[in-house]
């Protein structure tokens, strides 16, 4: 079905949600992102990214309290649903079984011409 | 607590951020921002975080976050409306919508003409490799009265710059060549477009190679590049490389390759490239002569600067001796002391095109100031096509109030409505737009021969003028439907309905103001175009101190090598023949000879004179009808002319020989004989075209016979050609016969300043057509306002004449405030452009009187033929709705 396929800056997204659990917001989960990939990305991506996930039924969210940090505002929380934690393992399947296919001679071939 | 003060976020982003995004977000995205900021403040200052801040808010500007604004009304069926609406508008008013529509696709299509000609000007020379980096060196030269502006530098320059600058990367030179005959396998043809160059030039200029090794083009001697249209001349289809071609009957040339033809935007258009190597100066080291365009291509554009003074020193330590050794000159005495200027500078080539001066450039420029100028009326015709739409659609307002009032009352906001009047704007503009693009293809062969263009594809080629029409479509919407959108939405929603709408004075103020720009511009174009036409004129019919009529030149007549006097003989046993004389220093042909003198009594060479010097012979003066002053011209039964020279009277002044000026003596450095006495004085005559000032010229006798001056019994041209060629075939062994007019060739010098006419005269024309248009619009939509006016007024007893006038008086005014406006403007404009002609004519008054009250009577036959309309109509039939 179109529109519930994982784009592959969301899957990365979905990934650090579940990383990040239960602290999962906009802010905490860029600054993961730059960690971890040492991509540059802007707030308002992430932010995109987020509610196109949640769209697609693979996020959920609360509103957490209101916190000095944030000039009193609150904070909204983000959890990997069923269907989110379905269409990871169906990626991550999909990747390994792709992988596994590939025929060793492939890869040595690679490794030789890199010498 | 810790309770540390935060850092507020900067105001304005915020703000937006809270105009924009929507409600539900706002909150934790607000959040985000805030705490990211802080972390910000920490890391950077106070600046930086603020940009920062700024990246980021921009970037929550996407559609998931944006608020919707408007009404629940679906963003598609409201532009089917406006569609549905502006199609049934204009149906009702076809008349009106044509001129709408009509005044934009010229004002369009003009611009589009313009843009492709500054375009094609701008373009030069930008598309070699590098072209940022490539230079040419240009020389400021003045020594005492005689200054000059050249693209030519000494020949051993070039190499001396590459071996001494590590910037430099490649140095090359070229010189031009007059055209000379090929040979190829025993035909011959005349070829001009020569050029002699180094093999380097191929290093600097990359072209497309079709045959041969660009490395080794003209690295040998006796080499020659041609281009694929020459090649195809002489060879037909077949390959040419390594064939032979014989230059000026002795010299056998190889063919080493074959370039693709040069695109006509690159300032040398040279079709043959033979190897400096079989010119024998090219290996001088002689370093006072600038004999040789030279290029020079750098390793960074910006070190042209630096490198321009490090040339004046080294310039200065090459060519000091030799100044102390030739001419007993100390030359950096003489340069601190200016007695003399010898500035060598790097011209970047993509600027030669178009702000060059200098002579001897290989080829001739174009100029910024046209350019400039043509930019100027393109905007000023689209200004007044975009005037006439907005007239247009204001002066209909009265027609469409009931429409504006029901969306309003329909709930319509004010931006709805503005962006309904932009959509209607846009509609017409992309609507000319494409209208416009169909008719500039239409018109583009017309075009290229009018202004001697090539332009093949100038709007969808790769880097065509494409997206700056996409953007002049949005500029035009802008520009013609900012202000009828602001007026229309400005309509209070119970006076509407009620049929109490008047159309505001300050409405009224406008349009007459926008119409007043439309005739100033069209008068001053009117005005100026006139001018120009005149000053071309009288430069045509200026006293040239020639005659150029019935002068016919053969050129190439050195081939006839000693048959010429026979030749000449021949010619004169023609009865229609009067008179002939050989040399190829032929008036306005462009023909040039520098040499300094110096008056007899002078003894250092800073006091010369640069004169023009002319070998010719006996028969010169008879044959051009140039006139003697005083003295005699050469003549046979003197022996002694040998040693004597004619000036010219620019060139007695030059030498202060005021009165008695015959017999006086002048001296020179170069040439055989060094003394020269005076015989005769003659009047001044153009020798080059007339829009430059006459030179001081000396003549002097001197045998040339490249070329054959006949002057012959006006209207006989057929026979004396005929003759000519029967008797050059029976001499010449079927060497092509070449041949012009006095009168053509002086014509070919005005062929720029003829295109420029033209053009004027045309952007004249449809200047004032467009605001014609308009007008005749307007003047509709006034009369049939006024329509129970008039009818009132009829019944009442007035005459026609009385209500014709009536209805012309405000289009007079306006006119004659145009007409206050635009003549200082066209007369200061025509100074400037006048400043340029060494001889002027007289700025006529006469010629803003007819472009004052051209204007004026064509704003009465557009309008009048509205209001005679109206004030024919039977009152009956405009007063009996009521």
């Amino acid at each position: 079905m179109k529109g519930t396929q994982l784009g592959e800056f969301e899957e990365l997204v979905l990934l650090i949600v579940g990383v990040l659990y239960p602290d999962a917001y906009g802010l905490s989960i860029r600054e993961e992102i730059i960690n971890q990939t040492k991509r540059k990305v802007a707030i308002g991506a992430v932010h995109s990214s987020l509610s196109r996930l949640q769209d697609k039924g693979f996020l959920k969210s609360e509103l957490a309290e209101a916190t000095h940090e944030r000039g009193g505002r609150r904070k909204r929380l983000f959890s990997i649903t069923a269907a989110g934690k379905r269409a990871l393992e169906k990626n991550h399947e999909l990747r390994n079984s792709l992988f596994n296919q590939i025929p060793e001679i492939a890869l040595k071939r690679l490794n030789l011409s890199g010498l | 607590m810790g309770f540390k003060s935060k850092h507020r976020v900067p105001r304005l982003p915020a703000k937006l951020l809270r105009y924009l995004c929507k409600e539900a977000l706002l909150e934790e995205i607000e959040g985000d921002l805030f705490e990211h900021y802080q972390i910000l403040r920490q890391q950077h200052s106070k600046w930086k975080a603020n940009v920062f801040y700024w990246f980021h808010v921009l970037h929550f500007l996407r559609p998931f976050a944006l608020k919707k604004f408007g009404q629940n009304s679906s963003f598609n069926i409201m532009i089917k409306s406006y569609l549905i609406s502006a199609w049934r508008n204009s149906i009702r008013h076809k008349s009106y919508s044509l001129i709408n529509l009509l005044g934009l696709v010229i004002g369009i299509t003009t611009c589009i003409f313009i843009a492709a000609y500054v375009k094609h000007e701008g373009g030069f020379d930008r598309h070699f490799t590098d072209s940022e980096k490539i230079f040419r060196v240009v020389l400021h030269s003045k020594f005492s009265n005689n200054e000059a502006f050249m693209a030519a530098a000494p020949a051993p320059m070039a190499r001396g710059l590459k071996d001494n600058f590590p910037e430099v990367v490649e140095t090359a030179r070229v010189s031009g060549s007059a055209p000379q005959i090929l040979s190829i396998n025993g035909k011959s043809y005349k070829q001009d477009k020569i050029l002699w160059a180094d093999q380097s030039f191929f290093e600097i200029f990359q072209f497309t190679v079709l045959e041969g090794d660009p490395r080794h083009f003209l690295d040998e001697p006796n080499t020659v590049v041609i281009d694929q249209s020459t090649k195809e001349k002489f060879f037909g289809t077949g390959k040419a490389l390594g064939k032979v071609i014989k230059l000026g009957g002795q010299t056998d040339l190889k063919i080493t390759g074959v370039v693709e033809d040069l695109p006509d935007n690159i300032h040398f258009q040279s079709k043959v490239f033979i190897t400096l190597l079989n010119k024998r100066d090219s290996k001088s080291k002689f370093w006072l002569g600038n004999n040789y365009t030279t290029y020079v291509k750098l390793n960074n554009p910006h070190a042209a600067k630096a490198l321009n003074s490090k040339i004046a020193s080294y310039m200065l330590e090459k060519q000091g001796p030799q100044f102390k050794q030739y001419m007993d000159i100390n030359m950096e005495q003489a340069l601190t002391n200016n007695e003399m200027i010898l500035d060598y500078q790097l011209q970047p080539i993509e600027r030669i095109h178009l702000y060059s001066k200098y002579d001897f450039g290989v080829e001739s420029n174009g100029s910024i100031q046209t350019v400039k100028m043509f930019v100027l009326i393109g905007s000023f015709i689209l200004l007044i096509s975009c005037i006439n739409f907005t007239n247009l659609s204001t002066a209909r307002a009265s027609i469409r109030t009931k429409e504006i009032g029901l969306r309003k009352v329909l709930g319509s906001r004010r931006t709805q409505l503005i962006s309904q009047i932009l959509f209607e704007a846009f509609l017409n503009s992309a609507l000319a737009m494409t209208v416009a693009i169909g008719v500039f293809y239409l018109l583009l062969p017309q075009f290229n021969v009018l202004t001697g263009g090539s332009f093949i594809d100038p709007i969808f080629e790769v880097g065509g003028l494409w997206p700056y029409l996409i953007l002049a479509t949005f500029l035009i919407t802008i520009l013609a439907g900012a202000y009828p959108a602001y007026f229309f939405s400005s309509f209070g929603i119970t006076k509407i309905l009620k049929g109490k709408f008047r159309k505001g004075k300050s409405a009224v103020w406008l349009r007459n103001v926008f119409v007043t720009i439309q005739f100033s511009t069209s008068i001053f174009l009117i005005i100026t175009s006139l001018l120009i036409f005149n000053q071309l004129k009288f430069l045509q019919e200026k006293d040239l101190g020639f005659d150029k009529e019935s002068v016919l030149i053969i050129n190439e007549t050195q081939l006839l090598g000693n048959q010429i006097d026979l030749f000449k003989e021949e010619m004169l046993k023609n009865p229609y023949v009067q008179n002939v004389t050989f040399g190829r220093f032929i008036p306005s042909s462009g023909a040039n000879s520098n040499l300094p003198y110096y008056s007899e009594n002078q003894t250092t060479s800073s006091e010369s004179v640069t004169l023009q010097n002319w070998p010719v012979d006996y028969d010169y003066a008879s044959t051009f009808g140039i006139e003697l002053i005083a003295g005699r011209f050469f003549s046979k039964n003197y022996p002694t002319d040998s040693a004597a020279v004619v000036m010219n009277q620019t060139a007695l002044e030059r030498f202060g020989y005021k009165e008695d000026p015959l017999g006086k003596k002048i001296k020179t450095d170069f040439g055989s004989k060094n003394e020269y006495t005076i015989i005769g004085v003659i009047k001044d005559f153009h020798l080059r075209s007339p829009i430059k000032s006459i030179q001081p010229q000396i003549l002097v006798l001197d045998r040339n016979t490249q070329a054959v001056s006949l002057k012959f019994e006006t209207s006989k041209s057929r026979e004396v050609i005929e003759k000519a060629e029967g008797l050059w075939n029976k001499f010449s062994e079927e060497k092509p016969f070449e041949y012009s007019f006095l009168d053509q060739l002086f014509q070919t010098a005005f062929e720029a300043q003829s295109k420029t006419r033209t053009i004027f005269t045309l952007f004249a024309f449809l200047a004032i057509s467009i605001s014609c248009l308009g007008l005749f619009g307007l003047a509709a939509f006034i009369s049939e306002q006024r329509k129970k006016e008039v009818g009132i007024r009829k019944v009442l007893g007035a005459s026609n004449v009385q209500l014709f006038k009536i209805t012309l008086e405000s289009f007079t005014n306006v006119v004659i405030i145009s007409a206050c406006i635009a003549m200082p403007a066209a007369w200061l404009y025509i100074k400037g452009w006048l400043s340029d002609f060494a001889y002027q004519d007289e700025v006529r008054v006469y010629i803003f009187l007819i472009g004052g009250l051209g204007a004026l009577i064509i704003a009465w036959v557009t309008a009048g033929y509205q209001s005679i309309k109206v004030a024919k109509t039977n009152p009956v039939e405009s007063l009996r709705q009521e």
